[in-house]
């Protein structure tokens, strides 16, 4: 779901513009939004502090005021008693009046020292108190009730001031909470004679301070002196509990002793506290003359409860304002891009070669009116373009086919069958032409006239068509020329005054000329500027010496020279064309000439084709992957005069098995065997010599000599040397039958010799090994 | 003598071409030595290009084949020429391999 909607974002452009636009209008009211609510909170915080304030001042005045006019009305009546302008009978109606005339008094007395009034005894103290609606006077001092022992009557006393005793439990009398006001009496001595008192319910003032609720949940409660209770919402916590022992149920007792020490210390303040769980502000004021202190806990959820409300509003209104916007700016976004799609379309059917496509039409004159213009110019010019490429190509095709079927009759041209000659014996010839790009300047040909050999191998200068076209020329002269000239130098004379009379364009030809009789090994040749040949023979590599004539095709008269040589039986001829030793590699690195030598060292027992590809491998390897630089050609010629009735000698390396392997091949040829018979010899001939030269010399140097011979319809080969005596024929055959873990390794060799020919016979005369092998050639 | 050597997912190919003789046997059996040191689970001597074979030629096909045994490993001929066969028949080589 989230993915789907993540690639609908990536692929629609209204969108993702939309998604910006939302992000960014988020963010404006995100900071918005906090910036109001720490403004509004710390307004009505501090609103909510001052309502308090107000609150605690406004109640404390309240309480003040009606305990201040209660003390008022003691502290006026007192002196009517102290100047003893009352009788004592009449001092029972005024503690009467005084209750009466006070709805919050419940009862009033004056207590007088012990036996002040001699006819009144030890104990004197009219008392009036309210029982319901009625007012009842009454005697309270007795030994029962000795009032000099209470707290109302023997603190003022011992203060010597008027005294608010804390609030006590009447169970006597009025069964409510009550406190008592004290006002202390003295006579014109300034003696103190003693109190006059009124008791005042406590429940007016449960009763205001239950009113003192700014908030839903918010309470209020008042302690006294110590700390004690005296008004509280729950009830069995007044008088019994006090804020300090209350502490202790508390998971932080500090807070509250921190408020309970304050307030009886009479300081007014604020407190924050986490009270049955919620967070709450204590507001505390004291009540002067009393002692007592008033609190309220307001919860801090209560006091905020009017901004939550406007943040649910204010969220709620931002999540709606922000949906529209997206949708609003989607639908805009889709409507002004709805031509780019359309214009997309187009573009895919351009794509696909569809040119005329109908574009969609712009009606404002913006940036769409550019891009469409932009897009019909797009239109015509591709339609051009494609136009002009399709001729372009079809000129290009052509040429290219063409150039394949110059490709294929220029290779034509030049002998491409191996075995060429496959009836000689004598000779082993191969070559190959690879012209750098489709057409090459190089050239090769040979042919055989009465068992000589005429070869050439030249190199146009420059590469290509033009290239291709004189080598054509010159290898069609050479056949001509060649057919009727039978000298080298004459033969190069007449190609080149040929060339050289029509060469408007000054193109040359470097080649190597030459006739080779194959009974003889004589070699006449005639080298035009041509690199010269290489001949391998006898495990020595020797470049052929040239005289210094110029190519063919600039002078119609120029003195070529003709040089005469010899080519040994098993020795090759190695031609070939620059563009070996000049191949690059892809720094530009010639192969040179050295590394072309060290290759073919000792190749003359590789066939003529195994030559040539040896040293391809070798190229290959230097020019990596550069492209081929120029046309390369290579021809070699091998020759081989008749084996049989010759005495051959090899040395004891291994190295001279291929040169017996020519040899067998050669004879093989000349005898015109079949390829199984010539396996079958070869393979015989190679176990009996590797035999000798692994084992005879005993790792001295030694020679190997080989007759072959040839009566009737037998072939015989007597292979001898001067080893340590040793008859092979002696050796026991190998176990042919075991299966492949008990089966030995080796000892194939005599094995086979005697298997696949028809007479193998050994015999130790004059110091030398002699091994006769028979082969009965079946026609 | 070329060897060219193919590893594939399910088989070792190793391509014998030209003639394996006694000159060149020892290029040949260093040439095969990483075959020979693998687990020769299925090695294939692809012989469609191979001309010639001497005894010390045979050393190195029963040697592999030793080999390949030892592991319990397979190693099967493909396309070996008649000539060639029947050097393999006269040795009593032809029983020891798989010829496919």
């Amino acid at each position: 779901m989230i993915n789907r909607l993540r690639h609908r974002i990536n692929k629609s452009f209204s969108a993702r513009f939309s998604l910006y636009i939302i992000l960014l209008v988020g963010a404006v009211f995100i900071i918005t939004f906090a910036v109001s609510y720490h403004y509004s909170y710390r307004t009505i915080e501090n609103s909510a502090r001052k309502n308090a304030e107000g609150l605690l001042k406004n109640t404390t005045l309240e309480i003040e005021s009606l305990l201040v006019r209660m003390e008022k009305v003691v502290d006026n009546l007192k002196t009517v008693v102290e100047k003893g302008e009352i009788s004592t009978d009449s001092l029972y109606s005024l503690v009467a009046d005084v209750v009466k005339n006070n709805d919050e008094v419940i009862g009033s007395a004056i207590a007088f020292e012990p036996g002040y009034f001699k006819s009144k005894g030890y104990y004197f103290s009219p008392f009036a108190y309210r029982n319901r609606e009625e007012i009842l006077t009454k005697q309270l001092g007795s030994p029962d009730y000795d009032y000099f022992i209470m707290e109302w009557y023997q603190i003022p006393k011992l203060l010597n001031r008027n005294y608010w005793t804390e609030p006590y439990y009447d169970e006597g009398g009025a069964d409510v909470i009550m406190c008592t006001y004290s006002s202390i009496m003295r006579d014109k001595n300034g003696k103190f004679i003693g109190v006059f008192t009124i008791d005042i319910s406590l429940s007016w003032l449960s009763d205001l301070v239950a009113n003192l609720k700014p908030y839903e949940n918010s309470y209020s409660f008042v302690i006294g002196n110590g700390g004690t209770y005296i008004v509280h919402r729950q009830s069995n916590r007044i008088l019994n509990e006090s804020i300090f022992s209350i502490s202790y149920q508390e998971p932080d007792p500090g807070i509250s002793r921190r408020i309970g020490q304050k307030m009886v210390d009479g300081e007014t303040g604020e407190e924050v506290i986490i009270n049955d769980g919620y967070v709450a502000y204590v507001f505390y004021a004291p009540i002067s003359n009393t002692g007592w202190s008033l609190a309220m806990v307001c919860p801090k959820d209560d006091v905020f409860v009017d901004l939550k409300l406007i943040n649910r509003i204010l969220a709620g209104i931002a999540i709606g304002g922000l949906l529209l916007i997206f949708i609003f700016c989607a639908r805009i976004i889709k409507n002004v891009t709805l031509p780019l799609r359309s214009f997309s379309t187009s573009a895919k059917q351009i794509a696909q070669g569809n040119f005329n496509v109908i574009l969609p039409k712009i009606k404002s004159e913006d940036e769409m009116l550019e891009l469409h213009d932009s897009f019909e110019y797009m239109q015509k010019e591709l339609v051009h373009y494609i136009n002009s490429l399709e001729s372009t190509v079809s000129a290009k095709e052509k040429i290219e086919s063409e150039l394949r079927i110059a490709r294929q009759i220029q290779l034509g041209m030049i002998p491409k069958t191996f075995p060429a000659f496959p009836s000689r014996s004598d000779l082993d010839i191969y070559a190959i032409l690879y012209p750098a790009k489709e057409v090459g300047g190089d050239l090769y040909d040979f042919y055989i006239d009465n068992d000589k050999l005429y070869f050439i191998i030249g190199d146009v200068s420059g590469k290509g068509v033009p290239a291709s076209l004189l080598m054509a020329v010159t290898r069609s002269l050479f056949r001509s020329i060649s057919a009727y000239l039978k000298s080298p130098a004459n033969i190069v004379s007449s190609l080149s005054s040929a060339i050289a009379e029509s060469n408007d364009s000054n193109m040359f030809v470097t080649l190597f000329l030459a006739i080779l009789d194959l009974k003889t090994g004589e070699i006449n040749y005639c080298n035009a500027g041509h690199n010269p040949p290489v001949l391998l023979y006898n495990n020595e590599v020797s470049l052929f010496p040239v005289d210094p004539n110029i190519p063919i095709g600039l002078f119609k008269e120029f003195p070529y020279t003709e040089q005469k040589g010899n080519i040994p039986s098993g020795a090759t001829l190695f031609c070939y064309t620059d563009g070996l030793t000049e191949a690059e590699n892809e720094t530009k690195k010639l192969y040179g000439e050295e590394r072309m030598l060290k290759i073919l060292q000792g190749k003359e027992q590789y066939t003529c084709k195994e030559q040539i590809n040896t040293i391809l491998e070798d190229i290959a390897l230097h020019v990596g992957d550069a492209e081929q630089s120029d046309d390369l050609t290579i021809l070699t010629i091998s020759t081989f005069s008749s084996q049989i009735g010759r005495k051959i000698v090899f040395k004891n390396e291994l190295s001279e098995i291929g040169k017996l392997s020519k040899i067998i091949n050669s004879v093989c040829k000349q005898m015109e065997l079949s390829s199984d018979l010539s396996m079958n010899l070869q393979l015989a001939l190679e176990e009996a010599a590797t035999n000798v030269i692994q084992y005879a010399y005993d790792g001295e140097k030694g020679e190997i000599e080989l007759n072959i011979s040839k009566s009737g319809n037998r072939l015989e080969f007597i292979m001898s040397d001067s080893g340590v005596p040793f008859n092979p024929l002696k050796m026991k055959d190998p176990d042919v039958i075991s299966d492949v873990e008990e089966r030995p390794v080796g000892g194939l060799g005599i094995f086979l010799i005697k298997q696949l020919m028809d007479e193998v016979d050994y015999v130790r005369l004059n110091g030398k090994n002699i091994l006769t092998i028979k082969k009965i050639i079946k026609r | 003598m070329e060897v060219k050597i193919e590893n594939t997912n399910a088989e070792t190919m190793v391509k014998m071409i030209g003639r394996l003789d006694s000159m060149n046997s020892v290029e040949v059996e260093k040439a095969v030595a990483p075959v020979m040191e693998s687990d020769m689970k299925n090695v294939i001597i692809d012989c469609s290009e191979f001309d010639y074979i001497s005894s010390s030629g045979l050393r190195i096909f029963l040697t592999m084949l030793k080999e390949a045994k030892k592991k319990g490993g397979k190693l099967s001929i493909r396309n070996m020429k008649a000539e060639i066969k029947s050097v393999f028949d006269i040795t009593g080589f032809t029983p020891l391999f798989i010829f496919e």
